[in-house]
């Protein structure tokens, strides 16, 4: 029974614990505000610092002038045209990769701990790498003439493809272990029943694992596109920085930390806020269109 | 546990694997990749430890001597004082802080809950460059960034959430019974969590705190945009010492190169014994429920 | 009842090994058409393992698989033309009841009309008809096992294969969905392979029994003969012979033999189910054929293939008790009486002899 206070209205406390929250809930509190000060505060912050642009001209003058210069303007194509391609690619290499991977095979467990030493590794080092394997001197060149692939050295660093290579070896086993981790949760007799019932292999992957893979591949493609559109350390290291890979998160650094606008610095972090969440909103619209329905469901 | 979670009894052979013609393009793509990030990385170790080398296989002698360069030209004991204080701080504190969250997670249902998970989902769905520049200007604000207590600030943003991501499904399975039980037995709350809990949460703990360290080491853009220059990580400081003034030899950078991978190694491999490889990026469940 | 699509399937020699270990290990089964054959035996006995191989989702090891004279161990599960009924109904999480059901007739390039009219009929068949909108995940365990069979048996398989689908529903819809599978195995005329571990499944269903035990079979009869002839302890264990006492031979005449139990004084009369050779036995007598007299009222009651017994425990079971009693030299007797006993009790169990069968100990 619960108590009344004179009033005849439930206790505060008591109507909380009605509603499940109880002393226990606010362990979570510091946690949140730790999250609320150094994350939720210094986005608001900066949004708020992007409309006070330092040298006037009305709130929108940054975003204005973000738009209005060409080279500025360009970062946004050029982080696109880099991070899409790389993370599609990334993406469909995995798929069929982590379908063939989903049972328990021997060598599975080397293959993922193989994978996940470039993630860990990150891509300052993979860049630092890239300089030396993939330069005319490395053994990648010295192997493609050696194998008459090439006459001389390809160049493929301080360009775009030693960028694109680096998106490649981080965000490749970013997306193969998410998807695999994903697909290694369903149930393998969902796929064996498509069999009993006269599904041949291809019918099988696209009318039963494929859907049942979806929710993880939209997932792994999110997260691969949202990594490969904040690359900054190997557009550096091995791409062009102010030439064709001068990515957006340069042009964030450079207003900050070269020219102290933090007022635009914080303008151009929140371009690239909104141009990832709007593709993260067009991945996961396709994908509530390609397919509906319950995703997860039957027994066990 | 690894074993236990592929659900097969142990010695008992898994089935090989059988390769058609499409199983066969897919295993040469993925032996070309792996075959590329292994010699990447051999290239490097090698590099450090060649006394010159030039369009040859094979580097034309060997030394240590960069070794002894890179230590004194880029400060590296100061840098690993500096790296080892970080991944400390980060861990303790996103332990401290996010399990307890974490166990509510695991155990309550209340209003905005949903909420609460979206708040610590989104440091994960936001690169850190993006939300870095404005948390870095926040913190020269508070006098906060350009110091050691700033690095450790803002590594906090992907941790904390990475740990809570991570303990919550591993206190969900850890049946509710065994606190009731404890409970009956006439055990306070701080003794069901001290003396029940905590035990039973040593695994999950550990293999969290390795993971987030294991980040932390990694952790390029926070670091970089909050550190002054005494407070760098040994990633910040290999980048560095590709850019900083000077001619600095190939050989000096990639031996810091082969430091930094050995940092990063002990506690992955330590990590490793505990979890799935799989379960290191990001648990895929809680992240398609928001 | 129609005429079943095949006449004979014929399993011989199945071997399956996994590593060292044999799950299956020269296993032989004819199945005519239309027979509904029950595969029984404890958990870990090679059942499922049976059924994984007939459907194909499991390579041989060694022997052959035939169906009507052509071989089909080589063939992988989508042309066999089986239906199989999975222990955890597997269904499809992301398609409605309607296109789970659908499913292999799409496969099959079936016309959509004709889709159409036999999903219809099929979940009428379950009872399921309201229900073909509905994802797996909002229906009860019960349902979701009832579009797991409407999945099945929409191809009028050849072979039907189920895999203990009745072991995770409660008391009553397990009795509710045996009869359903009965009637619907006798509508359809479907050729039924059905794997359980709960003997009276076994005996309410099948036409035949197989008994499993570490992968071979033991015994395979109709329920009568396993229930009644239990061709040894194993079997006899698994049909409700609770009481398993141990013995030795006395002496042995025609069909009957006495044996001496434990403490080697007390001695038994029983049908001698010996291949004559084994030194240890045991008698298995079921608890309902064991009969209980008060000593105190008629100290001679029962005739000769007396034991006397003192009451240990008694459990009420409505219109009777069970209860279990202890005999000279630690023998353990369970036994089923209307009697009013109480623990304490000195009781005198009598066994008619016809009921008594004298098996190796290790048959
Ligand atoms: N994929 C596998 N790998 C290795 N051993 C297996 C595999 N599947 C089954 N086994 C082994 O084969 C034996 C038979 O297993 P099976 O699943 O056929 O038992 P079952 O009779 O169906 O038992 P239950 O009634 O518990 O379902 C068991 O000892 C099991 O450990
Ligand atoms: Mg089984």
């Amino acid at each position: 029974m619960l108590s009344r206070t004179p009033a005849g209205r439930w206790r505060l406390t008591e109507r909380l614990a009605a509603l499940g929250v109880d002393r226990v809930v606010l362990l979570a509190l510091p946690a949140a505000a730790v999250i609320g000060l150094l994350f939720i505060y210094p986005f608001l912050y900066g949004l708020g610092l992007s409309f006070q642009p330092r040298q006037g001209g009305g709130i929108l003058a940054n975003y204005l002038g973000f738009f209005n210069d060409g080279y500025e303007r360009s970062t946004i194509s050029k982080t696109l045209r880099l991070a899409l391609p790389a993370a599609l690619l990334n993406v469909a290499v995995s798929v069929p990769i982590a379908h063939k991977l989903r049972q328990p095979v021997r060598g599975k467990r080397l293959l993922t701990t193989v994978l996940i030493l470039p993630v860990t590794l990150g891509t300052v080092l993979v860049a630092q790498g890239l300089i030396r394997y993939f330069g005319p001197a490395g053994w990648f060149n010295q192997a493609l003439v050696a194998l008459g692939l090439v006459d001389a050295p390809l160049s493929l660093t301080n360009n775009y493809i030693g960028v694109f290579a680096s998106l490649i070896i981080t965000g490749f086993p970013l997306s193969m272990l998410l998807i695999l981790g994903h697909a290694s949760g369903i149930d393998p007799d969902v796929e064996r029943a498509a069999a009993t019932l006269g599904a041949g292999p291809t019918r099988r992957f696209w009318t039963v694992s494929f859907p049942l893979m979806l929710p993880g591949i939209t997932i792994a493609l999110v997260l691969a596109f949202v990594a490969a559109f904040a690359v900054f350390p190997s557009a550096v290291m091995v791409g062009n920085p102010s030439g064709s890979t001068r990515v957006i998160s340069i042009a964030a650094y450079q207003a900050a930390f070269e020219r102290f606008d933090y007022s635009m610095a914080s303008t151009i972090a929140m371009i690239m806020a909104a141009v990832e969440l709007a593709v993260i909103g067009v991945v996961l619209g396709a994908r509530s269109r390609l397919y509906r329905g319950a995703t997860s469901g039957g027994k066990g | 546990m690894a074993d236990a979670l592929a659900g097969r009894p142990a010695g008992v052979p898994r089935p090989r694997l059988t390769f058609s013609p499409s199983g066969w393009l897919l295993a040469a793509v993925m032996a070309f990749f792996v075959v590329n990030v292994v010699a990447l990385v051999v290239s490097v170790l090698f590099n450090s430890f060649a006394s010159s080398w030039f369009a040859t296989p094979i580097p034309s002698g060997w030394t240590t001597r960069w070794y002894r360069f890179a230590a004194t030209t880029f400060q590296l004991s100061d840098v690993l004082v500096v790296t080892a204080q970080v991944g400390a701080a980060v861990v303790a504190i996103s332990l401290v802080v996010g399990a307890p969250a974490a166990y509510v997670l695991a155990r309550r249902t209340f209003p905005f809950k949903r909420a609460l998970l979206l708040l610590f989902l989104l440091p994960m769905l936001v690169p850190p460059i993006t939300y870095g520049i404005p948390l870095a200007t926040a913190l020269y604000k508070f006098n906060l960034a350009g110091s050691l207590r700033g690095v450790i600030l803002a590594n906090l943003v992907p941790a904390l959430p990475f740990v809570i991501l991570v303990l919550t499904p591993f206190i969900e399975q850890i049946d509710e019974n065994v606190e009731r039980a404890a409970r009956m037995c006439g055990a306070s709350t701080w003794r069901v969590f001290s003396r029940v809990l905590a035990p039973l949460c040593i695994p999950g703990l550990l293999a969290a705190g390795l993971m987030v360290l294991v980040r932390v080491l990694a952790m390029f853009e926070l670091t970089f945009l909050t550190a002054g220059p005494g407070d760098q990580t040994l990633v910040v400081a290999l980048y560095y010492s590709v850019f900083a003034a000077g001619i600095r030899p190939a050989q000096a950078i990639d031996a810091m190169a082969v430091v930094y991978m050995l940092t990063t190694f002990v506690p992955l491999l330590i990590a490793l014994r505990f979890v799935n490889p799989t379960q290191m990026v990001v648990r895929l469940k809680r992240e398609a429920a928001a | 009842m129609p005429t079943p699509k095949v006449e004979r399937l014929r399993i011989e020699g199945v071997t399956k090994a996994f590593g060292s270990r044999l799950a299956l290990e020269g296993f032989d089964l004819e199945v005519a058409g239309g027979e509904f054959v029950a595969l029984l035996g404890p958990s870990g006995c090679g059942k499922s393992t049976m059924l994984n191989c007939l459907a194909g989702l499991l390579p041989l090891s060694a022997g052959t698989i035939t169906l009507d004279g052509e071989r089909i161990d080589g063939l992988p599960p989508e042309q066999r033309g089986f239906g199989m009924v999975f222990q955890n109904y597997a269904l499809f999480p992301h398609l409605s009841v309607r296109r789970n059901v659908a499913f292999g007739l799409h496969a099959a390039k079936v016309a959509k009309r004709e889709i159409s009219d036999r999903v219809d009929s099929a979940l009428a068949q379950v009872r399921l008809a309201d229900y073909a909108g509905q994802y797996p995940s909002q229906l009860s365990g019960g349902q979701q096992q009832r579009v797991a069979m409407a999945r099945a048996i929409v191809l009028e398989p050849a072979l039907i294969l189920m895999d203990e689908p009745l072991s995770n529903l409660d008391a009553q819809l397990r009795t509710e969905l045996r009869t359903e599978l009965r009637r619907l195995h006798q509508e359809l005329g479907l050729t039924t392979i059905y794997v359980t571990h709960d003997q009276s499944e076994a005996l309410s269903l099948a036409d035949r029994i197989v008994i499993l035990r570490q992968g071979r079979s033991v015994q395979v009869g109709t329920p009568q003969t396993v229930y009644t002839e239990p061709a040894g302890a194993f079997v006899a264990a698994f049909m409700g012979y609770r009481n398993l006492l141990p013995a030795q031979m006395k002496e042995t005449r025609g069909g009957d033999a006495t044996v001496l139990l434990a403490d080697g004084q007390q001695s038994l009369r029983g049908r001698d189910r010996t291949d004559g050779a084994a030194e240890a036995l045991v008698a298995a007598v079921r608890p309902e054929d064991l009969t209980l007299h008060e000593a105190a009222a008629a100290p001679d009651a029962g005739g000769d293939n007396v034991i006397p017994a003192t009451v240990a425990v008694v459990e009420y079971q409505g219109n009777e008790v069970a209860v279990s009693a202890e005999a000279a030299g630690g023998l353990w007797l369970h036994a089923r009486t209307t009697l009013r006993v109480r623990p304490g009790d000195q009781v005198r169990v009598h066994v008619p002899p016809a009921r008594v069968l004298i098996f190796a100990e290790d048959s």
